[in-house]
């Protein structure tokens, strides 16, 4: 892969960018992005789902920048509520909540927001830079990833959703397992068997992409929801001060320019590594501020570097977490999970083969990143209160609005009432799975993954014999796999071996 | 025994009877390219939905500590769900599963709207309120599969 072909697609995807449609496509994304980004109950998963049914058959070109400025914003909205109201939009946002509130409650509701909107876009520019820097040496690095290695890091990938997932590492597997077992259903590509579909043609096919997840996700979610009639806000409790105060936020964020820099490598190092998320970024970024800060006594008190540092590391991840699941087809964190079936839907396949043949394309995403993150906090900046009142609107409404286009969503698919029944029936899976605390993300995973898993494994098999997996590369991943499986016994293990010593010194 | 039967426990049992129906019954495939794959994660679902039975009974079930799963803030009652909780679920999927009648019945046009002020005025939104939201979404819908696949992105919606 020559160095020229990389210049030339990242302006192809840069020039790309310049036409009406995407313009208006990143425009609604941010918009929907920031909305979303203000209710924690939705959430920007949730938005890209809604949107799945609606984007088969669109340009990919079209279609990702949209999705992709939803998933950029979705963090800079949520620091907003998290500064001025003490509610975190997204689990991003709760290292923000400490220093930020407590800048507020001082008066200095301006200087924060200020401070964590230009955090947030720096945070997202730094990061896609990274990424754009490190396509170069992504490139042979795919290229070095054949089946043997493509079987083992989706092996990795399941076992890293499923034990960074909140809750137990067991139930984190058990739903791996049941989307596993949900991708296995249709025709067996090598054999032709129709495996599971006990005599019905409708699931030749596979079971719907779409009815999946808007089952398992997106009505679940919302008939959870419509528990509760309470808006996240029910008064008008905050403002986010003038340009002025807003502006002080902007300079301090370049008076601490060593600090965002550490930040933002922070969030992009987090964001490539498969499955973990931003709440590890914050807590990181958020850490080294402390430990590197002049007076770290007043962290928690309302200290303006304790805004910098989450909100630059959140935004931060979005672009090594882009770049993972771009390259090599699995998912850098929750969100990107969900990202990874929207790729698949118009008809990209996330992998080694999408970064050498569409690089144009994953180019464009990166610098569509890099556009919302800046448009995003304008909006923001210039837009703060207004947006606020979205807080107060009563879920009911967003119930209303939002249940039938699940419904419309899944039918739109493929024009079958069945699409919609598959979807009932794996809601009320998704019900049993979400009050007992099981993560969607791995199931959403192993649906998705589960058919290259098996094509992976038979390919390498037949390739490389029963000892396939002993290349080097596999090795590593393999042995990665085991010992994050094994971490807790491990460290139990370590604990019991410690405990004897411990007694005897008291 | 110290655990109580609970939802999760009917749960984990009817997950465990899922698998090793799936599991025995792909044995009857005849290629073994189509059976390994699904056997294996059957066999291993079964055994991690087995040991969470068994804490689960046991009462070794550790209270998980977040209250946020996958980014979706999770209800604070409990790790588990109550009976009284999924009887509110069956009343809002009965909701959706009328919407999904009606649907079929009349076409997603005429339901859509029906459905949404109907369920705004049983649920004690004011006559306007529940008029202007129906007007808006019956207006969002119909320009979605009207307007929106005519003129601007044809076959978006169911289509074309």
């Amino acid at each position: 892969m020559d160095f020229a072909y990389i210049i030339q697609s990242f302006f192809d995807g840069f020039f790309s960018l310049f036409h009406l449609n995407i313009l208006l496509g990143i425009v609604i994304g941010v918009v929907l992005g920031l909305v979303v980004g203000l209710l924690p109950a939705i959430g920007a998963s949730m938005i890209i789902v809604l949107i799945l049914p609606f984007i088969f058959g669109v340009d990919p070109i079209f279609a990702l920048p949209m999705l992709t400025a939803i998933m950029a914003v979705n963090y800079i909205a949520g620091s907003v509520t998290a500064i001025l109201m003490n509610i975190p939009g997204s689990t991003a946002s709760v290292a923000t909540v400490l220093d930020g509130f407590a800048m507020t409650r001082k008066g200095e509701g301006g200087p924060a927001i200020g401070a964590a909107l230009s955090a947030s876009a720096l945070g997202g520019i730094g990061s896609v830079l990274f990424a754009i820097l490190m396509m170069p040496v992504v490139f042979p690095v795919v290229l070095a990833f054949k089946s043997a290695e493509m079987f083992s890091i989706i092996l990795l990938a399941m076992c890293f959703m499923a034990t960074v997932s909140k809750g137990s590492t067991t139930k984190g597997l058990i739903s791996g397992c049941v989307g596993i077992l949900l991708g296995f259903v249709g025709f067996h590509e090598t054999t032709a068997a129709a495996r599971w579909t006990f005599g019905s043609i409708y699931v030749y096919d596979g079971i719907s992409i779409v009815s999946v997840m808007l089952g398992l996700f997106a009505l679940t979610i919302l008939l959870d929801m419509r528990l509760s009639d309470e808006p996240l806000a029910p008064m008008d409790t905050a403002q986010a001060g003038n340009l002025r105060e807003l502006w002080k936020g902007v300079i301090e964020v370049f008076r601490h320019l060593g600090l965002w820099f550490r930040s933002t490598v922070i969030g992009y190092i987090v964001g490539v590594i498969p499955g973990v998320g931003a709440e590890t970024a914050i807590w990181v970024s958020y850490g080294q501020a402390k430990m590197t800060s002049k007076d770290p006594s007043s962290f928690g008190t309302g200290n303006i570097e304790g805004v910098i540092a989450p909100e630059s590391a959140n935004n931060a991840k979005e672009g090594g977490a882009f770049l993972t699941t771009m390259a090599f087809g699995i998912p850098g964190s929750v969100g990107m999970a969900y990202m990874l079936v929207a790729f698949m839907v118009v008809g990209l396949q996330p992998g080694p083969r999408m970064i050498t043949e569409n690089a144009n394309v994953c180019f464009a995403i990166l610098q569509t990143l890099a556009i919302s993150n800046v448009v995003g906090a304008a909006v923001c900046f210039f837009g703060a209160t207004l947006l606020l009142k979205v807080t107060r609107v009563p879920p009911i409404y967003l119930f209303v609005t939002i249940m039938p286009l699940t419904l419309i969503g899944a039918y739109n698919h493929h024009a079958l009432l069945s699409d919609i029944i598959i979807m009932l029936i794996i809601t009320v899976l998704g019900i049993f799975m979400h009050k007992s605390r099981y993560p969607f993300a791995p199931a959403v995973l192993g649906y998705v993954l589960a058919p290259f898993f098996e094509l992976y494994f038979w390919r390498a098999l037949s390739l490389g014999g029963p000892l396939f997996f002993l290349t080097p590369i596999s090795i590593i991943l393999i042995l990665s796999t085991i010992f994050m499986l094994g971490s807790d016994f491990f460290i139990s293990s370590f604990k019991r071996l410690l405990k004897p010593e411990g007694r005897k010194t008291a | 025994m110290k655990g109580k039967m609970n939802v999760h426990c009917y749960f984990l049992i009817i997950l465990m009877a899922i698998m090793l129906f799936l599991g025995i019954y792909t044995f009857t495939y005849k290629d073994i390219e189509t059976k390994l794959m699904p056997i294996a994660v059957c066999g291993m679902g079964f055994v991690l939905v087995a040991n969470e039975l068994r804490k689960e009974l046991t009462g070794q079930k550790k209270q998980a500590s977040d209250d946020v799963v996958d980014n979706v803030q999770m209800s604070e009652d409990g790790p588990t769900a109550t009976v009284s909780e999924l009887r509110l679920y069956v009343i809002g999927f009965a909701w959706v599963i009328g919407l999904f009648l009606s649907a079929y019945l009349i076409g997603f046009l005429i339901s859509t709207p029906l459905f949404v002020f109907v369920y705004m005025i049983t649920h004690g939104r004011t006559f306007l309120a529940s008029c202007i939201t129906t007007v808006v979404m019956g207006g969002t819908i119909y320009g979605a599969s009207v307007a929106l696949q005519m003129y601007l992105f044809p076959g978006i919606v169911f289509g074309g």
